[in-house]
């Protein structure tokens, strides 16, 4: 059919059938990339446009629905400011603030998010925050906890009404001692006007050290802010290529089944379908889908196809087709004989014995203690000290077992990848990574490629969350490039991602903990049974870390700081659900669910202070890590001490900013006027984490000048919306002396970058920013041994090289003659001893130096209904020194609300068949904008020595204790001790009619 | 695969003929994913059905009018009849979602359902003048419409309405959700139970003039009110517990 509208203020005309959606009208017709696909059934809101005005979703309306209608995409506001002799009207107000408040992270909703913003503010110009909020309710957003989008669209609208506003960059608001409890006003108050209440800045404890730094611990823009403003075509997707073929997968209806027989003769003559492949047509390789380090620690369980199927949703074959619906209707003609297995559906009946086994190929490759002939991709046993002596020592044992489910990282961006063979038939793979070498290095076997015949290419992504740790489905599209030829483009539906996607491990977690009477920690051990599912992706290293990290920040008192008794068990085991991965925090948010849950109790049972109790207990500076000695991921331990530890002052800043003290405890506070079946609670639970994988993580950076003074920074690291080029840039810039847009930062792509091991583990600010700081030193180191030859040549006292200083972008003596760096460039490219000025350094640490939190929270819990509601989360955090306080603090209000969904509302279950009851964003809930609670972030700055601006994670940490601070705010609200997670109503409500 | 038809009727007339042939497509926002099987859809968009008028008697809602035209009307509808249109989903799906399209799809987790059943909504019909209460439509099964179209929704203006819902969170969809409507000038209370199966039930209006007899009687209601989200224990105890509390503001101990 023919249909017309007006796009951005020109008339378009189209002929298509009449079940084109608007969205793949806009983005495979039109080439309108501004509006991203996020899921077919409308909860995301990624593909918004205006339609008369209003906000739509373009996954849910027919194209023909559109026809004679007025339609504004992103691609119509605002415009980089100078565009060579061209002058623009730059960026719109709402994009600029987006841009300054640091509210954008991957980018991928933005666009969404601006014409929302745009569309409010053209009818109500005086918005207050619950109406922004409401603006917002449409459009979900994985990163930011929405704090910024708010705070800027707030503060466009005031720039629109031609008030001033504050500017970003002040003084940063950092007290001399105590953070007070008022400082941070409430923002939910449903009568407020159009002023902002909240800050953009975090409030920062800022480390002397750093004091005098010029672009180190400012509040920078984001390098890639303006382009993800607009709308810009930079994500895998948005990328036009003549004959691309388009992916599907047909999936298994069957938890657990043989294929006995497969033909796929009539999908491959349906017309519009260019192959279909099967396991019969593919090479054997085993391999692993886990982005990691080589070599893989973990088991090789995995083929591209199989003749087995292990979980619902598992590949039976691939079909790459002329159009989408040409692919779809080829896997309904592929036929298939299975003969169905018995399935395991509980991690608890996998090493039972008689239990089917799920890997039985010959193909397997163990690692470590793995024996797929008990279903047991995993085994870890790590004793410290002598955990039964300190049990029979202790004057009370507490035990208890807690329960965390799998949950999805859900990007909002799905898994995309395109594939192509280039001039030199050479395979390129453009994808949504967070592994682009691991991509390469563990596809070549798979694929038949060397892997200088493969260029792996990650452009921006739209969020990963370690979803995108996993090389997942670029075989898909690269095994069909292979057959085929032709540029393929395969990338999941939302559904696809809840069937086949990866998800944080489920774990069983049982405590056993030994007390002296006065609180001292003399013995502590964990088991956990953790559930991999179908393959062993992470299985080892993910619960590895829930013991190194949540085992270790306990350690005891007294004598037993010197020499503690711990015990960690984990047995990680195959079960035919979607496999587990990697998920932000990586196996710690499981294990401090356990933890902090545990230590509330017994700080309950012993009837001490629940702070002073974990704080008397707690691992400090000038300590070892005791499971440093004990295990490590993927090498031999070795011992590393803490250097720095801000957790005490955390704790102190958190009470002062919650006003703990006049809540804890306080029966008056915890009832609410009028409502007798309301109770309010407060809870915490301290965490730490860690930076990086000692000896393992390795990152690189080249730096080169360019003839005006500016400078290619070319890093492999991986920016998954995080913000990583940002402050890697702004690590160089600081070195070098010249503002943050004269380094122009390049990364992740294997072709043309350095090695970088990947975004995760909370590595890249530390590892690859040391790695850009090294590389930085020997650019400037060379910048000034020509200065001082410069300067010295134009007259006056000789300087040397050591006496040049980088600033301002000039190369300055003491007497303050200067030479600047576009000077520098001119002469060392052109005029003199000709040299293109670089350096090129490499990073991998010896240590991990663990972030230290205290998260709190506040709760009001139903206690007829069971409902919680969470009121409030403040976090208080020692990550080093802040390389940039707005994504800095976006990291941590964006891991805040992902863990609360962890706490109350995110959880993957399965039926009896195996088939999964979460399929969309209605039924796996994560976190709106008009439904979120205060987030408060303030940074505890400590300096760590083993980085050259003292930097320590901040990703992942936030993370860690949502949900053990919500549980225990629910305890001290109404007694209820929910030890399963997520807190849904109907579990409190049990736990409160079990202690009636 | 035939193909689709696609067509938007200038007239109610020219959009009844059409239907005998096809299916009616109103914001889409729950069938543009649910077109397999489908041969022809006769868009409402241009019928100028989405009035929304109140008065101190009566609501008047046509069919087409969007959750978001609720939300935007809410200085005319009652508190929690808005209420209930903003917690079915966000602004954008609102901008598109209809009324009618809610009625004709929404299951028992539907706030917005829940609420128009104790309003007493009903459903006027198009061929015809037919008004059909709502209760009896969502009786009905799969086909709620029997392939007519709702051209409007009538309730009396009520005394009283309160909508409450116990959810995971603030935005998620209800486990259990209870509406309590009081018309003017009545005695007569209407509760309606939802958060469950195929579409929310109305409690005996027998039972509803005693706050502790209606928990009782929603007690048993939701006695096998068990699925993959909630047990039947929970549901029934607390919608108990909701229905007594809801009705304790209309009857005070």
């Amino acid at each position: 059919m023919k249909i017309e509208f007006s796009l951005n203020g020109q008339p378009v005309e189209l002929e298509l059938p009449a079940s084109t959606t608007l969205l793949a009208a806009l983005r495979d017709r039109l080439a309108v990339f501004g509006v991203k696909h996020g899921c077919e059934t409308g909860e995301c809101g990624a593909c918004t446009v205006l339609l008369d005005g209003l906000p739509v979703n373009t996954c849910v309306m027919l194209a023909a629905q559109a026809d004679g209608k007025d339609l504004q995409t992103i691609e119509a506001v605002g415009q980089y400011p100078e565009l060579g002799w061209r002058r623009t009207e730059g960026l719109s107000p709402i994009q600029e603030a987006f841009v300054e408040t640091g509210a954008i992270q991957c980018g991928y909703c933005t666009p969404s998010m601006v014409l929302a913003a745009q569309s409010l503010i053209s009818s109500n110009p005086t918005p207050n925050e619950q109406e922004v909020r409401e603006a917002l309710s449409g459009i979900l957003c994985r990163c930011t906890g929405y704090l910024k989008p708010v705070q800027a669209i707030m503060r466009a609208a005031a720039v629109l009404r031609g008030e001033p506003i504050e500017p970003i960059d002040g003084a940063i608001p950092a007290p001399p001692e105590l953070f007070g409890a008022g400082d941070a006003p409430s923002s939910d108050a449903p009568d407020a006007g159009p002023e902002l209440l909240t800050r953009v800045m975090p409030r920062i404890k800022v480390a002397p050290e750093v004091e005098s730094l010029r672009i180190v611990g400012k509040p920078v823009r984001k390098v890639d802010a303006v382009k993800l403003a607009q709308g810009k075509p930079a994500f895998a997707a948005d990328m036009e290529m003549r004959g691309m073929l388009t992916a599907k997968i047909l999936k298994s209806p069957w938890a657990h089944a043989r294929i006995q027989k497969i033909d796929a003769s009539k999908a491959r003559e349906h017309p519009g379908v260019a192959a279909v492949l099967t396991w019969e047509d593919l090479p054997r390789v085993v391999y692993t889908t886990a982005g990691q380090s080589d070599p893989i620690p973990g088991p090789l369980d995995s083929f591209s196809l199989d003749n087995k199927v292990r979980f619902v949703g598992d590949r039976v074959a691939l079909v790459a087709a002329e159009t989408e619906q040409a692919a779809k209707e080829a896997l309904e003609l592929i036929e298939v004989e299975y003969e169905e297995l018995p399935a395991i559906l509980d991690s608890r009946q996998a090493m039972v014995e008689g239990a089917p086994q799920i890997h039985d190929e010959p193909e397997y490759v163990d690692f470590a203690e793995s024996d797929p002939s008990r279903n047991l991709a995993a085994e870890i046993h790590v004793d410290i000290g002598d955990v039964e002596k300190g049990f029979k020592a202790a004057d009370l044992i507490v035990e208890g077992t807690y329960e965390v489910p799998k949950v999805q990282q859900a990007s909002i961006e799905p898994h995309v990848v395109l594939t192509y063979w280039d001039e030199d038939d050479r395979l390129v793979i453009r994808t949504s990574t967070q592994v682009p070498f691991h991509v390469r290095r563990q596809l070549a076997p798979v694929l038949g490629l060397p892997a200088k015949r493969i260029r792996v290419v990650k452009p921006r992504i739209g969020g990963g969350f370690g979803g995108k740790q996993e090389v997942m489905i670029e075989d898909v599209a690269a095994h069909l490039t292979i057959a085929t030829g032709r540029p393929v483009r395969f990338e999941y539906t939302r559904a696809e991602e809840f069937h086949a996607g990866r998800s944080r491990h489920p774990m069983r977690l049982k405590m056993k903990t030994g007390l002296k009477k006065d609180g001292t920690i003399i013995a502590n051990e964990m088991h956990c049974l953790s559930d991999t599912g179908a393959y062993g992706c992470h299985a080892l290293t993910v619960a590895g870390n829930t013991g190194h990290k949540c085992m270790a920040l306990y350690v005891g008192d007294g004598e037993f700081r010197e020499e503690p008794n711990i015990r960690f068990h984990a047995d990680v085991v195959y079960t035919n659900t979607p496999p587990s991965g990697a998920y932000r925090g990586y196996g710690v948010p499981q294990g401090f669910w356990a933890v902090e849950r545990h230590m509330e109790t017994i700080a309950r049972q012993l009837e001490l202070d629940p702070l002073e109790f974990r704080l008397k207990n707690a691992l400090r500076a000038g300590e070892l890590q005791p499971f440093s000695t004990a295990w490590s991921e993927g090498r031999e331990p070795q011992p590393e001490t803490i250097h720095t530890n801000g957790l005490e002052e955390c704790v102190e800043q958190g009470i002062a900013a919650t006003g703990w003290a006049e809540k804890y405890g306080r029966e008056d506070w915890h009832t609410v006027a009028g409502k007798p079946y309301l109770r309010r609670g407060i809870g915490v639970a301290l965490a730490m984490q860690g930076t990086a994988i000692p000896y393992l993580d390795m990152g690189g950076a080249s730096i080169k000048i360019n003839d005006d003074g500016s400078f290619n920074l070319l890093v492999g690291a991986t920016d998954l919306g995080t913000g990583s080029d940002t402050v890697l840039a702004q690590q160089a810039a600081e070195v070098l002396g010249v503002p943050l847009d004269d380094v122009v930062i390049y990364s992740s792509d294997t072709d043309l970058t350095p090695f970088d091991k990947g975004a995760y583990a909370s590595s890249t600010t530390y590892i690859s920013g040391a790695a850009v700081v090294a590389a930085a030193e020997q650019v400037a180191a060379r910048i000034r041994a020509r200065a001082a030859r410069m300067i010295s040549e134009q007259g006056g006292e000789g300087v040397k090289p050591d006496q040049i200083s980088l600033a301002d972008s000039q190369a300055w003596a003491p007497d303050g003659r200067s030479v600047t760096m576009e000077e520098v460039a001119l002469n060392a490219l052109h005029h003199e001893h000709q040299e293109q000025i670089m350096g090129v350094a490499s990073y991998a640490s010896p240590v991990a130096p663990p972030p230290f939190s205290a998260q709190f929270a506040e709760v009001t819990v139903d206690i007829e209904t069971g409902q919680v509601t969470v009121d409030r989360l403040v976090l208080a955090v020692d990550s080093g020194v802040i390389v940039n306080p707005l994504t800095a603090s976006g990291q941590i209000e964006g891991g805040m609300t992902q863990a609360l969904g962890y706490a109350v509302s995110e959880e993957m279950l399965y039926d009896e068949a195996g088939h999964p009851r979460e399929m969309d964003f209605t039924d796996y809930h994560i976190f709106s904008a008009h439904e979120m609670p205060v987030l408060e972030t303030l940074f505890i700055e400590t300096f760590e020595p083993s980085h050259p601006f003292g930097v320590k994670a901040v990703a992942e940490i936030p993370m860690a204790g949502v949900a053990p601070a919500v549980g225990n705010a629910v305890l001290d609200a109404c007694g209820a001790s929910v030890n399963v997670a997520p807190i849904t109503p109907e579990r409190v409500w049990r736990v409160l009619k079990a202690e009636a | 695969m035939t193909s689709l038809e696609y067509h938007r009727p200038q007239t109610l007339d020219e959009a009844l003929e059409l239907l005998e042939q096809g299916v009616p497509l109103a914001g889409g926002t729950w069938l543009t994913p649910r077109l397999r099987g489908i041969r022809a859809l006769v868009d409402l968009q241009d019928l100028g059905l989405d009035r929304i008028e109140a008065t101190d008697a009566a609501l008047v809602i046509g069919g087409t009018a969007t959750l978001q035209g609720l939300v935007e009307n809410a200085a005319l509808l009652p508190d929690d009849l808005v209420r209930a249109a903003r917690q079915e989903a966000g602004w954008n799906i609102r901008n598109k979602a209809t009324v009618a399209g809610t009625i004709v799809t929404g299951d028992g987790r539907s706030a917005l359902l829940t609420v128009l059943l104790a309003l007493d909504a009903e459903l006027e019909f198009a061929p015809g003048d037919e008004r059909v209460s709502l209760g009896e439509v969502l009786g009905r099964g799969a086909d709620r419409t029997g392939g007519k179209l709702i051209a409007a929704i009538h309730a009396a203006s009520p005394g009283h309405l309160r909508y409450a819902q116990v959810a995971r969170s603030p935005a998620d969809r209800p486990l259990l959700c209870v509406a309590v409507a009081l018309a003017k000038a009545d005695t007569d209370v209407r509760v309606a139970l939802g958060g469950f199966g195929a579409y929310p039930q109305l409690l005996s209006m027998d039972a509803t003039h005693d706050a502790q007899e209606a928990a009782k009687v929603a007690r048993a209601m939701y006695a096998g009110a068990g699925d993959a989200w909630a047990s039947a224990e929970y549901r029934s105890s607390t919608a108990a517990t909701m229905v007594a509390r809801l009705l304790t503001e209309v009857h005070p101990e």
